[in-house]
């Protein structure tokens, strides 16, 4: 029973992982337009640097373990 | 313990010597204790709901103010324009989404962990995201009905757990206040046949 809930909590900590690289990814988005609107007057700039921060750590510490926990709460109640 | 030279050379091992776990005085005063510390840390969700009350109060009075007016150009060019109210509406769809779902999971699991400090940050962030765009006028009310359900649902998920734990503790005690009922009874009876 000990070794299940292990491995369960394994497979937990790695789709947390995969998701925070994906999170991670989808940052480098911003931080590219930013770059590439440097000299092109006033676009992105700090401030949306800060706001797609942020949405990366609502993606990584609550949408992503939300989801991961959905998923969980769905496996079961599929399998009764 | 004491050296024989008759120094006390170390306080906290005399002290764990001193303690029994069957002693039932020792018991019943850490089950006391721990009932207390259980009714403090259901008092930590009603404290989050009373600092998120005061920063809305704030946001809601500084709704009015444009931040970025007295601001120099040049500062104005590296902070750039802030995101749109619809972008920050889209997040904190996504957020309160996913913070109802763990915290409606951790009140089915009947969890002790508490995580309405961090809410109280993600929460601080939205207000300032939406005064930064100028839209915390239209907006101020969905951060508030987000925070306060949210951080509710936090509250009572730790009440209704430091409850049951409070409960089955005064359990205990009474058990063992029967226990030591009985075995002084039994103690006047062998005194009495012995006599």
């Amino acid at each position: 029973m000990a070794c299940r809930k292990q491995g369960g909590n394994g497979w937990r900590r790695w789709l947390e992982t995969l998701g925070l690289l994906a999170a991670g990814m989808e940052l480098m988005f911003p931080v590219t337009t930013l770059a590439s609107s440097q000299g092109s007057g006033e676009q992105d700039g700090l401030l949306m640097l800060l706001f797609w921060g942020f949405v990366l750590m609502v993606v990584g510490a609550q949408l992503v373990p939300g989801l991961v926990r959905l998923v969980q709460i769905l496996w079961r109640f599929w399998r009764g | 313990m004491v050296t024989s030279m008759g120094i006390r050379n170390n306080p906290s091992q005399d002290q764990h010597e001193t303690l029994d776990p069957r002693d039932p005085q020792q018991r019943r005063a850490r089950i006391e204790a721990h009932i207390e510390q259980l009714r403090r840390t259901s008092r930590k969700g009603l404290w989050g709901i009373l600092i998120f009350a005061v920063i809305s109060v704030l946001a809601v009075s500084v709704q009015d103010i444009d931040p970025l007016q007295h601001l120099s150009p040049q500062v104005r060019q590296l902070l750039g324009k802030p995101p749109s109210p619809d972008l920050i509406n889209i997040a904190l769809a996504v957020y309160s989404f996913s913070a109802l779902i763990l915290t409606l999971s951790r009140l089915a699991d009947r969890a002790e962990t508490y995580k309405g400090w961090s809410h109280l940050g993600y929460l601080t962030g939205f207000y300032l995201f939406y005064f930064l765009s100028h839209a915390l006028q239209v907006n101020a009310w969905a951060v508030i009905i987000a925070g306060f359900t949210i951080l509710g649902l936090e509250y009572y998920s730790l009440y209704s757990y430091t409850q049951e734990a409070i409960a089955r503790e005064k359990e205990i005690l009474q058990r063992l206040q029967h226990l030591n009922q009985d075995s002084a009874g039994s103690d006047n009876d062998d005194r009495g046949a012995g006599s």
